[in-house]
């Protein structure tokens, strides 16, 4: 998996591309617990090229999710469809934020 | 250290005798390669000298046979060498040299090549207690391991076991030693039958530290007020069954992910009513599971709530239906629907619904064989990347 982290204006962008699985969940989740540390309470994790990801993956979304919701602030998901289909099977779109795309998210936090 | 110096000639064996005793390392010096050989393979001696051209074999030759042979260590080999060319150079490191120096000896040279020498076997050693350390560590780690996954084992149903007149069978495929999967199946009171499937997040030592707990907890013998019993005030001796979305919701309570402990798991609990031919079940997060009414196609439950340990005040529902004799329902983990082939396609839940109903005329025990050697089949080889559990429970 390769992790990219961008900033627009004061949202933090998290860029995954490949597999993201249990061999990455412990540096993705301490990357994206400094970003929402550090932060402004706006973070994009965008997985749209993320090729597959297991339940350790998931789990590092579902920790960013409720880091943010100490915070308080506001995460945003752009899924793949090997994503989408697995927070759907675990029910998780009850509960996260998900847009179709990377300008969608970022529009939506100008709105 | 001790050098074992090979060299035909008197005159120039006794000169590097006295002098490497002067820069004090024990000697042992031979004038042909076969005695050589023995005094390598008795004395383990690590350190040889040796000349190229003698009398009974050349010195490319004992390197050669150094090499073939099977030593407990490294042994540094020096080739001392009249010849003026590269290709006899090479043709000596080829034969397993790892140095050389030419005729007439510079002492000062040879001495410095001999440092260095030992520099490599002082690397060589520190590198084998290393590894013997790490070897000796790795061994108590698996013994720990293994005694672990027997007692894993230990927690799951017999696979012959009829409660009630329901029958079981399953498949338990660890992804390393330990799995983050776990189910049973229990008699909760005369007429109830409870059954479960746990998937912890992730896999391993973790993961299978979660399952072990959950597992316990969701044990029915734990006395009368438990996560599956309740006491009602009037009848304190006689515990009543929880409903499922109970016992889920009180996990999920008692399981909640925090900064420390990351591991959700999704998981179903069932709990059959056999008198009333009725069961209830309810599903959070898990991978939805398939019902084989006898007659008819099988199909999914689809149903069910968030993985437990996601929010605190998750809902949980249950879904309930009427069985018959003959009717199978399968619980099952991600790591079945998910196992990719070769090429990264994935097995999928639909093909294994149709596995379902293609073998519903199989007995439960030989649907889990032949299920097994399918998943096998398809990913291509025998080790899984996720753990892989299948719980079949059939009405008898």
């Amino acid at each position: 998996m390769i992790l990219h982290e961008q900033k627009q204006d004061d949202i933090d962008i998290v860029v995954l591309l490949g597999r993201f699985i249990m061999a990455d969940a412990p540096e993705a989740r301490e990357r994206i617990k400094n970003l929402i540390d550090n932060g402004s309470g706006k973070l994009i994790i965008d997985m749209e090229k993320v090729t597959f990801i297991d339940s350790s993956a998931c789990a590092v979304l579902i920790s960013a999710f409720k880091n943010m919701q100490v915070k308080p602030g506001r995460l945003l998901l752009v899924t793949s469809p090997v994503v989408q289909s697995l927070i759907e099977l675990t029910r998780l779109h009850t509960i996260f934020e998900i847009v179709p795309s990377l300008p969608a998210a970022i529009s939506a936090f100008a709105a | 250290m001790r050098i074992l110096i090979v060299e035909d000639s008197l005159l120039t064996r006794i000169m590097m005798q006295r002098s490497f005793e002067k820069w004090g390392y024990e000697v042992v010096a031979v004038d042909n390669i076969n005695t050589a050989l023995t005094v390598i393979l008795s004395e383990k001696i690590q350190f040889v000298i040796t000349d190229w051209i003698m009398p009974g074999g050349s010195g490319t030759e004992l390197c050669q046979q150094v090499r073939a042979a099977i030593l407990p260590h490294y042994t540094y080999m020096i080739l001392v060498t009249a010849l003026d060319d590269t290709q006899s150079v090479v043709q000596g490191m080829d034969a397993g040299a790892d140095d050389f120096i030419r005729k007439p000896i510079q002492l000062d040279e040879l001495h410095a090549r001999i440092r260095a020498g030992e520099r490599v076997l002082e690397l060589e050693k520190n590198l084998t207690e290393s590894n013997s350390k790490l070897m000796a560590a790795t061994e108590v780690i698996n013994r720990d391991l293994q005694m672990a996954a027997t007692m894993q084992r230990s927690l799951l149903p017999s696979t012959s076991s009829n409660i009630l007149g329901i029958a079981i069978d399953w498949l338990f495929h660890p992804s390393t030693q330990l799995s983050g999967d776990i189910f049973n199946f229990f008699r909760l009171d005369a007429q109830h039958v409870g059954f479960y499937i746990v998937d912890v997040a992730g896999h391993g030592i973790a993961s299978a530290m979660q399952s072990f707990t959950v597992s316990r907890l969701l044990s029915p013998d734990m006395g009368c007020t438990s996560h599956l019993h309740f006491s009602q005030s009037d009848s304190a001796n006689c515990p009543v069954a929880r409903s499922a979305p109970q016992v889920v919701a009180n996990l999920n309570r008692q399981f909640q992910t925090d900064t420390h402990n990351i591991l959700y798991f999704t998981m179903i609990y069932g709990v059959i009513d056999t008198q009333a031919c009725t069961l209830e079940l309810c599903q959070a997060g898990h991978p939805h599971p398939i019902y084989l009414p006898v007659g008819q196609p099988a199909r999914f439950i689809v149903n069910g709530g968030l993985p437990v340990g996601i929010i605190p005040d998750a809902r949980y529902e249950s879904v309930q239906l009427s069985y018959a004799v003959g009717d199978r329902l399968f619980l099952y983990s991600d790591g079945i629907t998910e196992c990719e082939s070769p090429q990264g396609e994935m097995w999928g839940a639909e093909r294994l619904r149709e596995f379902v109903d293609e073998t519903r005329q199989l007995s439960v025990s030989e649907v889990i064989r032949l299920l097994d050697l399918r998943i096998r089949a398809w990913q291509g080889s025998d080790s899984f990347e996720d753990d892989i559990s299948m719980l079949i429970l059939e009405v008898g």
